[in-house]
């Protein structure tokens, strides 16, 4: 396993405490992390940069904030390969991340599945606002950008 | 803020989730237990989230722990569905009594550590014919073997009930170990060959039987039962010079009667077949309800 796989796995453990309600610390974070992604690729930067910006919306949000934001995550990390939905079979409250890795769930099936209001797609755009907010805040704060980089200009279509 | 020219921010956020969560080679992967304590619940926080973390790196090891989860509820479902069953501990005490019991446990002890001495040096053939040898001479009941089991401290038994003994064994032999198949009929059956055979494969499959068993229980939060106490849980304890089971059994679950059910748990573990345990090494110990 070479160093980004490593930090990539790091990063795992971050990304299920958050979605778990046991965000972790800056501290802890850039202990681990922020080294690595400064002289990382641009990709490992943004993924770093998103998770703190995740990581202080869930210290300091809202409850409600906190469950949008825990709802956008089981949605992004639901995507990709596709497997059939029978880990959720056992999931009693917030799933880990392994549970719905291929599930391809919706906005819709993640707030029914942590109990949220599934048609309140207004609180998806709020937090996707605030989310983007500070992806680039953390962006220039982490990298000494002067600004948001690939948060706020986009990243050209691959 | 600025103009967004490319990708828009939510189509990046997925996507940077979607790299996040492809797969990485691992050399190592997390052991049949750590996923045992991931879904016990009982695992502490470091090695539960690296678990998890894996897991979500991993389809291999996802994979798994489904199969585990399936097996883990079919068997539940089962032992829901077999009231008269009973949980191990119940079972063994009630169909053989704690005292034998414990002469189970005892017997599982002498037979394996004389039969290892005896038949360790020789090569497989030598040990096949040995063991059929024991069989046949197990079926003809002659005075020899039961004074042996007499040493032993079983009850007595008939020749006749020898030799039903000895077809058990057989089918102990060839029962399945691993977690998926293990059935509790199957380890009923287990447990009632293994009492009257003498057989260290026997004993070994037995153990790791149970300890399956007992891993399910636990796993699904089951309390064990006893006559008088109820067992909740599961906790370590580290083995110090001059412990033996009993003392550690009455030491630490204050009734030293408790010693097979502790090596019952640490069998698999151990796979030293009543020899006593090692200093420094971690075993298994039931949780009390009563907070012992």
């Amino acid at each position: 396993m070479d160093l980004r796989q490593e930090m990539q796995e790091v990063r795992m453990v971050f990304w299920d405490r958050i979605l778990s309600d046991d965000p972790p610390s800056s501290s802890e974070m850039n202990g681990q992390l922020l080294a690595y992604s400064r002289s990382a690729a641009i990709d490992e930067r943004m993924a770093f940069a998103l998770l703190r910006a995740c990581a202080e919306i869930a210290h300091g949000g809202t409850e409600a904030t906190k469950r949008n934001l825990r709802i956008a995550m089981l949605c992004w990390f639901s995507g990709g390969v596709s497997r059939a939905p029978q880990s959720l079979r056992h999931v009693d409250g917030i799933p880990h991340i392994y549970q719905i890795v291929g599930l391809n769930l919706t906005w819709h099936d993640a707030a029914r599945l942590l109990k949220g209001n599934p048609d309140d797609y207004t609180a998806r755009k709020r937090l996707l606002d605030q989310l983007k907010q500070a992806c680039a805040t953390e962006w220039k704060a982490s990298f000494d950008g002067a600004s948001g980089g690939p948060f706020e200009q986009g990243m050209p279509y691959a | 803020m600025p103009r967004e020219n490319g990708e828009p921010f939510e189509a990046m956020t997925a996507r940077i989730a979607r790299r996040e969560v492809a797969e990485v080679s691992y050399r190592e992967h997390p052991t049949l237990e750590m996923l045992l304590g991931l879904l016990d619940g009982n695992a502490s926080a470091e090695p539960r989230d690296t678990c998890a973390a894996h897991l979500a790196l991993c389809p291999a090891c996802r994979s798994k722990l489904e199969n585990v989860q399936g097996s883990l509820s079919t068997e539940m479902r089962r032992l829901k569905d077999s009231p008269a069953l009973g949980t191990l501990p119940a079972f063994l005490v009630e169909r053989h009594g704690v005292r034998r019991a414990n002469a189970l446990g005892e017997v599982l002890g002498q037979a394996a550590v004389r039969l290892r001495r005896l038949l360790q040096p020789l090569p497989a053939a030598v040990l096949a014919t040995s063991v059929a040898l024991i069989a046949a001479i197990c079926v003809l009941g002659p005075p020899a073997y039961r004074e042996w089991k007499a040493g032993a401290r079983l009850p007595v038994r008939s020749a006749g009930e020898s030799g039903v003994q000895v077809k058990e064994f057989v089918l102990v032999g060839v029962m399945p170990q691993d977690l998926s198949a293990a059935r509790p009929e199957s380890l009923v059956q287990a447990i009632d060959a293994v009492a009257g055979s003498d057989d260290v494969r026997a004993a070994a499959t037995f153990g790791r039987a149970a300890a399956t068993i007992l891993g399910l229980l636990r796993s699904a939060g089951a309390p064990l039962e006893h006559p008088s106490v109820t067992f909740k849980g599961i906790r370590s304890y580290t083995v110090q010079p001059g412990d033996t089971w009993e003392s550690i059994a009455q030491q630490e679950l204050e009734d030293a009667a408790l010693w097979s059910l502790v090596l019952l748990l640490n069998r698999a573990a151990t796979d030293k077949t009543g020899e006593p345990p090692v200093p420094g090494m971690m075993i298994a110990l039931p949780r009390r309800s009563d907070g012992v």
